[in-house]
């Protein structure tokens, strides 16, 4: 737009294409809010479904190792009925199904085995009494616990990581009195990880689990925290039992999806990084977004190019025609593939070119009328000069009676009358006019008796060549009066028609009259007119080059050698044409 | 149309750049296409303590999307086959070298020509004798104050005890084992009713038992073996598992091979020292890809434990004892 230069294409395409990048603009805000809104409801959404599945499949499995103990159970409680052999076999057959069960044990008050898969090799019952499984079990007065995870200390040298579920029961001794014994069930830590190992959230969001006093159960980056290399904020989620929130961690938001987990009093919390899965998301829209955007501004370029081209093109046709309205042979023609606006100007653009030439046509006209006009009084200018002169010859001849000189004097005259008016023909052949130029030399002759005698010679091929008349008689005026008047011994005039190259024709004329100087010899083909008007010298000779330029063009003309006392030589030329 | 050219080629180029990111940005991530690749060059293969550290590498890795090339000598003491790692390294053009340099002379050489090659070199645990080498960054446990906080604890628990300390090491060219004698033989220089003594064993198990058996027999006073690696613990474990044996002796033994938590809660070993092997691997690789991006570091501490057998399953130890697998 700053441009000023720009074309209506250039500026139809602008302004096409800021319209499109608006329009754009506002759609694809109002899309990314709306696009905003959805993908945060589904990540809620999403993170919720993980922590459910999550939970439904601990559930899954705290149920299974809960079916395990009550069955386990029945046999512990009638274990004199059902045999301490016999219970132990299908502790082990259940143990052996299972391979996320580590051990099936039940103790008695004081953490001596009463059975158990790994009875024949336990440390010593005060080491399995104080276990904290052990203790809440025996605080839990027939309520189940389950512990953290933490390393099994019951097999001497094995150090598996488990988590217990423990639980204290009733059963008849041998004696057949009824005591307090405690059930162990270990089932591997693996067992949750490969669980909770489902529980991706995104690309680094994860699920962990918390007991009722905030402790961490399992967590995916266990080993992480163990080593102090990485640690879990729930602080903020303590309080909480269920819900989504929201929570801004050094800097990172995170949403956490909270829900309990059945029967454990533990809870599985959630963790999504909705800012990143927004990003994620995002990234796709965005990419989406753009090669919506650079389509629409690629269209609108070609429509506005279209478009533009429709308008521009008969403008530029026009264009072209105003600036092609110098040539001559230029005739420019109306559009008719255009708007309206377009097709009026080009119709007045004819209508204009049209007044245009026919004013140029009559300026040529009128100007050719007055360069004629001109040459006209040029030769108008020979006659009553002339005239004058050779009536005064003839008075002279009557005086002295020479009825022959009058008569030829006379005849010369009308001879050389008849070829100057020509009928008005401004062109005559090559023989013509040095047969005017005789009669002149004849003329003059008579006038200046014995003063010069002259010699005309033309080609015979070249006598029908035409040319402008009355170009040699003035030269040869002037080599009379300038030139031979003056003389004490007869001038001779020798006057000499030929071809010249091959297209043009040489009328030489030379004189062995006084000749001239340098200076007089430039000033005779002078354009100072107003020199030769004042002078009085040589404007016929000026006339006649200047009517042989006019006539045929600057090539042609006079040309003048002349020496002091040797003469002079003119050299007229002009192109050969017949 | 040739004054849109220039627009028109940028928008096919921004549609065809658009799509061109978007299939890579389907594509699943290839660890080999990242920036960054990184050799990892551990001083032995083996053992819980050794293979903490690579488990921490490997979490490492992972959380950096770095590639890391794993490189471990059978036998600590094998100096040849690590320089050769390290040449292998330089050779593989990686970016880093992370490192556990089994001797603190003889692979200064190695670890030059890597920085000299632009090679960023971490480190790890133990340390080269060389501040010359530029490009370099140190993953250190503070071995002296361990060796003074080992002493302080053997001056508390026997306080008018005569002590004669064995102190047992692979070699005094493994920085942190030097160092941490160094620590002990400080604090206790001053200490009348102590007295130390350092053997360099080696890291073959059957000599180191021999070794310190021959040791003893000479020596008959020697009341504490402190064993500074995870090699002399297992040799001076050994040791004690043979019939001859001194059972009167206090064994502290260094780092949480099972065989160590075995003894310990068997009564082998009095005292263990926890040294968070698992973290230095993941600081390792960590503060490489860190340098890489050119990035500042602050200085990771790595920390350590003392043990005894009555708190080996407290909840705080247990989980730097015992790997969960």
């Amino acid at each position: 737009m700053k441009n000023k230069n720009s074309s209506i294409n250039t500026i139809f395409s602008r302004i096409l294409i800021l319209f499109t990048i608006i329009v754009v603009i506002v759609v694809a805000t109002t899309i990314t809010y709306q696009f905003y809104k959805s993908t945060k409801s589904n990540i809620e959404i999403n993170t919720s479904q993980t922590v459910i599945q999550a939970n439904r499949s601990i559930t899954s499995f705290i149920t299974d190792v809960m079916q395990i103990g009550d069955t386990t159970l029945d046999y512990c409680t009638n274990i004199y009925q059902y045999g301490k052999d016999n219970v132990e076999l299908r502790l082990n057959t259940i143990l052996d199904s299972r391979n996320d069960i580590i051990t099936i044990n039940f103790f008695d008050m004081q953490g001596n085995i009463i059975v158990g898969t790994t009875a024949n090799n336990l440390r010593d019952k005060d080491e399995i009494f104080y276990q904290s499984w052990f203790q809440n079990a025996l605080k839990g007065n027939g309520d189940y616990y389950f512990s953290r995870a933490h390393v099994q200390r019951l097999i001497p040298l094995r150090y598996p990581w488990v988590i217990s579920y423990s639980k204290s029961f009733n059963y008849i001794d041998k004696e057949g009195q009824e005591k307090v014994g405690i059930m162990l069930i270990d089932f591997s830590y693996t067992k949750l990880r490969d669980i909770m190992g489902y529980a991706t959230i995104g690309k680094t969001g994860y699920a962990f689990i918390i007991d009722q006093e905030n402790n961490i159960v399992f967590h995916p980056k266990q080993t992480l925290i163990n080593y102090d290399q990485f640690s879990e904020n729930i602080d903020d989620i303590s309080n909480e039992i269920y819900g989504k929130y929201y929570s801004n961690d050094n800097g990172v938001n995170k949403l956490k999806v909270i829900q309990t987990i059945d029967y454990t009093r533990w809870r599985i919390v959630g963790i999504a990084f909705p800012n990143e899965m927004l990003l994620e998301s995002f990234n796709s829209f965005a990419i989406a977004l753009m090669i919506i955007l650079a389509f629409s501004i690629l269209i609108t370029i070609l429509i506005a190019k279209i478009i533009s081209n429709y308008i521009t093109s008969p403008i530029r046709i026009l264009e072209k025609q105003m600036e092609s309205i110098h040539k001559e042979t230029f005739i420019p023609q109306p559009i008719e593939r255009a708007s309206l606006e377009v097709k009026s100007l080009s119709n007045s653009f004819v209508e204009m070119s049209k007044r245009m030439k026919a004013l140029l046509e009559k300026i040529i006209e009128e100007q050719e009328l007055i360069r004629k006009s001109e040459l006209d009084a040029l030769q108008a200018k020979i006659n009553p000069h002339f005239l004058y002169n050779t009536l005064d010859s003839v008075i002279w001849l009557a005086e002295q009676g020479d009825d022959e000189g009058v008569i030829t004097l006379v005849t010369a005259l009308s001879n050389l009358f008849r070829i100057s008016i020509s009928k008005g023909h401004e062109v005559i052949t090559l023989e013509e006019e040095l047969e005017h130029c005789r009669n002149y030399l004849v003329i003059q002759q008579m006038r200046y008796v014995d003063k010069f005698s002259f010699n005309i010679s033309i080609e015979e091929d070249i006598k029908d060549c035409q040319t402008i008349k009355l170009i040699t008689q003035p030269i040869v005026e002037n080599s009379i009066y300038h030139g031979i008047k003056y003389l004490m011994d007869p001038g001779i005039i020798d006057i000499e028609a030929k071809k010249y190259d091959t297209n043009k024709i040489q009328i030489i004329i030379k004189d062995n009259g006084n000749g001239m100087s340098e200076e007089v010899r430039k000033s005779l083909l002078t354009t100072d007119k107003k020199k030769h008007l004042t002078d009085g010298n040589g404007i016929g000779v000026y006339n006649v080059n200047m009517r042989l330029k006019l006539a045929f063009g600057d090539e042609y003309g006079l040309n003048i050698e002349s020496e002091i006392e040797e003469g002079t030589t003119v050299t007229i030329t002009i192109p050969l044409t017949k | 149309m040739k004054k849109n050219l220039p627009l028109i080629i940028l928008v096919i180029l921004l549609i065809g750049s658009a799509i061109f990111w978007n299939q890579k940005r389907n594509e699943p991530r290839d660890l080999s296409s990242n920036p960054y690749r990184i050799a990892f060059i551990r001083m032995k293969e083996g053992g819980q303590f050794w293979g903490s550290m690579r488990n921490g590498a490997r979490e490492a890795r992972t959380d950096t999307f770095t590639s890391v090339d794993f490189f471990s000598t059978v036998n600590a003491l094998d100096i040849e086959t690590q320089k050769e790692f390290v040449e292998k390294a330089i050779s593989n053009n990686v970016d880093a070298i992370v490192i556990t340099p089994s001797d603190s002379k003889a692979l200064i050489e190695p670890l030059k020509e890597a920085s000299q090659q632009g090679i960023k070199i971490i480190q790890l645990f133990n340390e080269v004798q060389d501040n010359d080498i530029d490009n370099t960054y140190s993953v250190l446990i503070d071995s002296k104050e361990i060796g003074v906080k080992l002493a302080e604890e053997l001056i508390n628990k026997f306080p008018n005890k005569n002590l004669n300390i064995l102190l047992v090491s692979r070699s005094p060219n493994i920085s942190s084992s030097k160092y941490m004698e160094n620590g002990i033989m400080e604090r206790l220089k001053n200490v009348s009713n102590i007295n130390c003594n350092s053997l360099y064993a080696g890291s073959d198990i059957d000599l180191i038992a021999e070794r310190v058996e021959n040791y003893i027999n000479n020596y008959g006073k020697i009341n504490c073996i402190i064993a500074l690696d995870d090699d002399t613990s297992e040799g001076v474990s050994k040791y004690f598992n043979t019939e001859s044996s001194n059972k009167n002796i206090y064994y502290f033994a260094t780092t949480h091979a099972l065989s160590n938590i075995q003894n310990l809660d068997t009564g082998i070993i009095d005292e263990l020292l926890i040294l968070n092997s698992f973290a230095m691997g993941y600081q390792g690789v960590y503060a490489a890809n860190e340098i890489l991006k050119g990035n500042d570091l602050q200085e990771q501490k790595i920390d350590y434990i003392f043990v005894t057998k009555e708190q080996m399953f407290d909840e705080d130890v247990q989980r730097k004892l015992f790997v969960i697998y």
